[in-house]
């Protein structure tokens, strides 16, 4: 078993108000599902009555002491006439069955609120009105109070129940756009006129929507217009906006068998307007006089079919262009035809009246191989790579770039008014290109151009540095480095790559070199830092953080492992000096070779790293990495710094690193993050199987644990049991008797030696544990049962048995019922005892023997082994 | 039936866990180290995991190896004898392996894929055990191995081919062979002619226990053993697994005296309350211990073997 290193416990984050820990009675009391672990009541806040009186009712007591119990814990409680002025059956009232006993009721019940009323006002006979007043008055949330109606009738529960069965599930009342749907729903199934139901529900007390020109009968396809999926179930379509056209494409697409014929497709749509319409769905007038042409218009290939254009996302101006191109369309009629079928982003700004091919072409970017391949994309209306794209049309036309560039503006674009060579060749797209090959991805003329990039294209191009610099100036690049004129090396190619790696590299530097890429230079190089920072101010960086203390006088390889973030070697990042270093790779790393975290950090001080996370235990522990995975392995997604985990994965952690709970709750407290519960040194003898902070095998052990943590601590099964519940162990019923003591405890233990495991919670012992542990206590086989059956287990004598018979039990091993000739021969060659012998006792004790003509004979001791 | 391996060479199994973790690992002498991953997103790599098996432990002190998955299966990474015989100059003082400690939630049994295991054997000249699950693909050439005690192949249909390159090596210390047969249908062609040389007793002078399990026709071994030679020098019979019925219980009881074994294991079977009574009565009081564990029930509805099946086929 591995226990991990001491720590002290923290409170830094906010914790649950107890008065004491071991106060079950508060535990209880406070916990707001009254089951003694969180969430808790906010002590600060008032005790709302409901909860008073379960908690009451809970605990056996009456209301007025409960209130007093709290205000003794320090919560704000109703007073003696607020209490007094309840309602009669208010025990009633907070539980979900009327009865007065959990399950009970609970705030998030909500949204069945209206519907549990009008249910429960049926049942007791009362008033709705009325029971809605006293439900808010005990605290409990009532949508619109005022909105209940005096009476139910049994009838109007099969409107409320969600299933029109008039029972539980209740209807839900979420988004009251949709109760349109429900009202026909709820109509097509009682057969009766919609707006007679919407009548009965706004009888009820629901918002319910004008229905307009609905049928008097609803239809199997009027349920399927209404909802969301076209399958004629819930969810429903909102009301509160116009149906999209995405919406009635999806009905033609899931109602007609053809939708491939566009007319009939159009005519199926203008019919499912039509339908919803006078089911009372608005529909954009745009929408409700769909034609062909709109199919095409909004179909992504302009083929009338699916994929359609999104509503939601813009509409790219290529395709305004391109349809207009295709169908001698003015472009600015489409945009305002797009606008009517409900397309809010569209192209803006005046574009031009009528586009050509020839035209068109000007917009389509090719890749530098494929020239005449017009089909890989397009310039979008607001491109930030407009100058690449110019600088490839101008080279593909042979039209200077002024040129493009106005007659990209006429047909919509917005190109900045940039001036650019009158000529421009291959060279100068592969120039602005960042991989430098005169595709994608590009240098954004607004951004600074980096001293990677200008030395890699001098050494590409075999122009100087200031050749280059001076041309990308005259391309439009205005942020350029001061890079001095010189002869690219290769060294200089390796400062300025990612990786380090020159000729392979496909990751450069950008305006701002990491500290870690200077230390990890000077490691590889087996230079002074100073040496290397200096080097690249050399090379026109100027935006390189050094720390103000000294600088390491070097960097070996081993350090290297300290500051290479990423998740593969071979494609590292570097952090910056201030950048914060992500715990899970300090985790790892201090795993990996077995020091502390804060040993890590120390190491990562010393080289000048200042975002280092806090805090950092002073102790070892490989496990770390596991603790903070929400896989519980040593890998991603990692827990957010600083959050308060659950207590499920406290134990999820517990049980994939084979420690304690404890141990596991505490290292995360050491590394920064909260816990549901205030974690307190004694809990490492108690959340354990043998009360002395080993790792239980599971959060659902029996009452063994309990009461030996109970013994070594000095406290009662009770405190201990509460204690054990909020620490998220499954909660264990005690015994109403007196005791424990040490029998106790050892009878419950499966090897008779007070320690796990122990007998599962309420489970049946074998005849063969209750026969061993009369022998262990000097008890008889009876009293050792009743001991056991007080203790909350399940156990029934066959008759007169002793320990007599505990060899035989063990040769039986798991046989249970029906025992067949090849058990009983088994069990005699284990016992030395004749089948006949062995059939009949078994026959004594209980078991099923088949019947059979046993030989009398013993078997014979077995041989040993020939040497 | 086929469960994971618990045991190997005396020691327990312990698989090597994954990446680093926080448990304490014994010594590497004190275990039976299972080589195994999941089936999981975010495993480890199989080779760094191998190749940190071999650092993180005293490779010279690991005494048990168990290669489970994905070794061994269909989709995984098929078998491991390359890797385990160039890591012989590291592992040092091996003495036992298991190739192939796959179950049937990781593959079938007559899914997995083995190899030549004889280059495993030629590497680990100390080697005390071999264990092999599954047989496809699985090839065993006839080899000369001085140190060999125990020899197992578990599988759903051992070629002809394996059995004859067994019972042509010399293996002068071997003690424990388990042959299990199975089922024509995946793969079993071999017949009691095979056996021939190993019942005859002609074979392997240190043999004390011989397991002949797992067969579609045990009754016919049962028949041949009940006068083989060879049985007159063990010290325990293992005719389980099979499809023995009362008429191979019929010829053991016919045949030569079985009394002087220590054991004589016929769990898995298809016998009559009569006859398991007949054959208790006739050795156990002689101190042979029987195993009649695990009688099973002839199928009506299947028509082979009169319905009649081995412990494990697919």
């Amino acid at each position: 078993m591995t226990s991990l290193p001491g720590h002290r416990t923290r409170e830094r984050l906010p914790v649950p108000h107890t008065s004491d820990a071991y106060d079950p009675d508060a535990k209880l009391l406070t916990s707001a599902h009254l089951d003694r672990r969180a969430p808790w009541l906010a002590p600060g806040e008032p005790v709302p009555p409901y909860h008073l009186l379960q908690a009451a009712v809970t605990t056996g007591r009456t209301a007025a002491e409960v209130r007093d119990r709290f205000a003794e814990l320090g919560h704000q409680v109703p007073s003696a006439e607020e209490l007094a002025a309840l309602p009669a059956d208010a025990m009633k009232l907070v539980s979900c069955n009327l009865d007065g006993v959990s399950p009970w009721m609970r705030p998030h019940f909500a949204p069945r609120m209206r519907a549990h009323i009008l249910w429960a006002a049926a049942q007791l006979k009362r008033s709705p009105a009325e029971l809605a007043s006293e439900y808010a008055a005990l605290g409990l949330p009532v949508r619109d109070p005022g909105r209940f109606p005096a009476s139910v009738d049994e009838d109007d529960l099969i409107l409320v129940s969600d299933r029109l069965s008039g029972e539980w599930p209740w209807y839900e009342e979420t988004d009251p756009a949709t109760m349109r749907g429900r009202i026909l729903r709820t109509a097509e199934r009682l057969e009766v006129p919609p707006a007679e139901v919407a009548a009965r529900y706004a009888g009820l007390g629901y918002r319910t929507p004008a229905l307009g020109s609905a049928p008097e009968r609803v239809r199997r396809r009027e349920l399927r217009l209404a909802s969301d999926r076209v399958d004629g179930s819930a969810p429903w379509l909102a009301d509160d906006a116009p149906v999209p056209l995405r919406q009635i494409l999806l009905i033609v697409d899931r109602t007609e068998d053809d939708t491939k014929d566009l007319e009939r497709t159009t005519a199926a749509a203008v019919l499912a307007c039509r339908d919803l319409t006078a089911l009372g769905y608005r529909i954009e007038p745009g929408v409700a006089g769909l034609i062909t042409e709109d199919l095409l218009l909004v179909s992504q290939e302009m083929n009338g079919v699916p994929p359609w254009l999104d509503e939601a996302a813009p509409v790219p101006v290529d395709h305004v262009l391109r349809f207009a191109e295709k169908h001698g369309r003015n472009p600015n009629a489409l945009v305002i035809r797009l606008t009517r079928l409900g397309y809010r982003e569209v192209p803006t700004g005046s574009l031009a009246d009528r586009v050509d091919a020839a035209e068109l072409s000007l917009a389509a970017t090719t890749r530098m191989d494929r020239p005449d391949d017009l089909t890989q994309r397009w310039l979008r209306q607001d491109d930030p790579h407009w100058l690449s794209h110019v600088l490839k049309v101008a080279v593909r036309t042979g039209r200077p770039p002024a040129e493009v560039m106005a007659r990209l503006r006429a047909l919509g674009f917005r190109i900045p008014g940039a001036a650019l060579p009158a000529t421009v060749s291959a060279e100068d797209v592969r120039l602005v290109s960042r991989s430098l090959d005169g595709d994608a991805p590009w240098l954004d003329p607004t951004a600074p151009v980096s001293v990677a990039h200008v030395l890699r294209a001098a050494h590409t191009t075999g122009a100087s540095v200031r050749e280059v610099l001076a041309r990308l100036e005259e391309l439009g690049l205005t942020r350029l480095p001061a890079v001095p004129d010189r002869a690219v090396t290769e060294e200089d190619l390796q400062l300025v790559s990612v990786d380090g790696r020159a000729r392979t590299s496909g990751r450069w530097l950008g305006s701002t070199v990491p500290y870690g890429r200077v230390l990890y230079a000077a490691a590889t190089t087996g230079r002074g830092v100073q040496e290397i920072a200096d080097r690249y101010r050399e090379l026109g960086h100027t935006d390189l953080a050094l720390p103000e203390t000294p600088l390491p006088e070097s960097v070996s390889e081993d350090d290297l492992s300290l500051f290479r973030l990423g998740s593969h070697t071979w494609a590292p990042d570097w952090p910056g000096l201030d950048e914060e270093i992500p715990l899970p790779h300090i985790l790892l790393r201090a795993s990996a070779e077995g020091v502390a975290p804060a040993e890590i950090g120390r190491r990562l001080r010393t080289l000048g790293f200042r975002g280092l996370p806090a805090p950092l235990p002073d102790t070892p522990f490989p496990g770390d990495p596991v603790l903070i995975s929400g896989a519980q392995r040593p890998t991603a997604p990692w827990l957010a710094p600083h959050t308060t985990v659950s207590t499920d994965h406290v134990w999820a952690a517990a049980r994939a690193s084979g420690v304690s709970p404890y141990d596991v709750a505490n290292r995360l407290l050491a590394l920064g993050f909260g816990l549901p519960f205030t974690l307190r040194p004694e809990d490492r003898l108690i959340v354990g199987p043998d009360a002395d902070g080993g790792a239980p095998r599971s959060r659902y052990a029996g009452l063994g644990p309990v009461l030996l943590a109970a013994k070594t601590l000095g406290r009662t099964p009770t405190e201990i049991a509460t204690r054990r519940a909020e620490l998220g162990c499954a909660w264990q019923d005690l015994p109403e008797t007196a005791g424990p003591d040490d029998e106790d405890i050892l009878v419950l233990s499966e090897n008779l030696d007070s320690r796990a495991p122990w007998l599962e919670r309420n489970s049946t012992p074998s005849l063969l544990h209750v026969l061993r542990a009369a022998r262990a206590t000097g008890r008889t086989p009876q009293e050792t049962a009743g001991r056991l059956t007080r203790l909350g287990h399940d156990v029934t004598l066959p008759g007169p048995v002793g320990p007599e018979d505990i060899p035989l039990l063990e040769a039986v091993g798991r046989i249970r019922q029906v025992t067949e000739v090849e058990h009983v021969l088994t069990v005699a060659s284990r016992t030395g005892r004749s089948p006949a012998e062995v059939a009949a006792s078994l026959s004594a004790l209980g078991f099923d023997v088949r019947a059979a003509a046993y030989p009398a004979r013993r078997p014979a001791p077995g041989r040993p082994r020939r040497p | 039936m086929i469960d994971h391996v618990q045991h190997l060479n005396g020691l327990p199994a312990l698989t090597f866990p994954q990446f680093t973790h926080s448990a304490r690992l014994p010594a590497a002498g004190a275990a039976a180290w299972r080589i195994e991953l999941e089936d999981r997103d975010g495993d480890e790599a199989s080779d760094v995991y191998w190749e940190r098996f071999l650092t993180a432990m005293p490779a010279e002190d690991v005494r048990a190896l168990i290669i489970g998955y994905p070794w061994y299966t269909e989709h995984g990474l098929g078998s491991m004898t390359e890797e385990i015989t160039e890591a012989s100059s590291r592992l040092v003082n091996l003495e036992a392996l298991f190739l192939g400690d796959i179950v049937s939630e990781q593959s079938e049994l007559s899914w997995m894929e083995q190899s030549d295991v004889a280059p495993v054997l030629e590497a680990y000249p100390r080697l005390r055990e071999l264990a092999v699950r599954g047989s496809s693909g699985l090839a065993f050439p006839a080899v000369r191995h001085e140190a060999l005690r125990t020899l197992r192949f578990e599988c759903g249909g051992l070629p002809a081919e394996v059995v004859r390159g067994v019972l042509d090596s010399d293996l002068p210390a071997l003690e424990h062979l388990e042959l299990w047969l199975g089922d024509e249908y995946y793969g079993c062609d071999t017949t009691l002619e095979d056996l021939a040389p190993l019942l005859d007793g002609t074979r392997f002078p240190a043999l004390r226990h011989l397991g002949l399990q797992n067969s579609t026709f045990q009754d016919d071994i049962a028949a041949a053993v009940a006068h083989a030679p060879v049985v007159a020098r063990l010290e325990s019979l293992s005719l389980s697994l099979g499809t023995l019925g009362d008429t191979g219980a019929e010829a053991l009881l016919n045949g030569q005296p079985l009394t002087h074994l220590r054991s004589l294991d016929l769990h898995h079977h298809f016998l009559s309350d009569a006859m398991m009574l007949r054959i208790w009565e006739a050795l156990e009081p002689a101190g042979v211990r029987v195993d009649l564990s695990g009688r099973e029930d002839a199928d009506e509805d299947e028509d082979d073997d009169g319905g009649r099946y081995v412990a494990a086929a697919e």
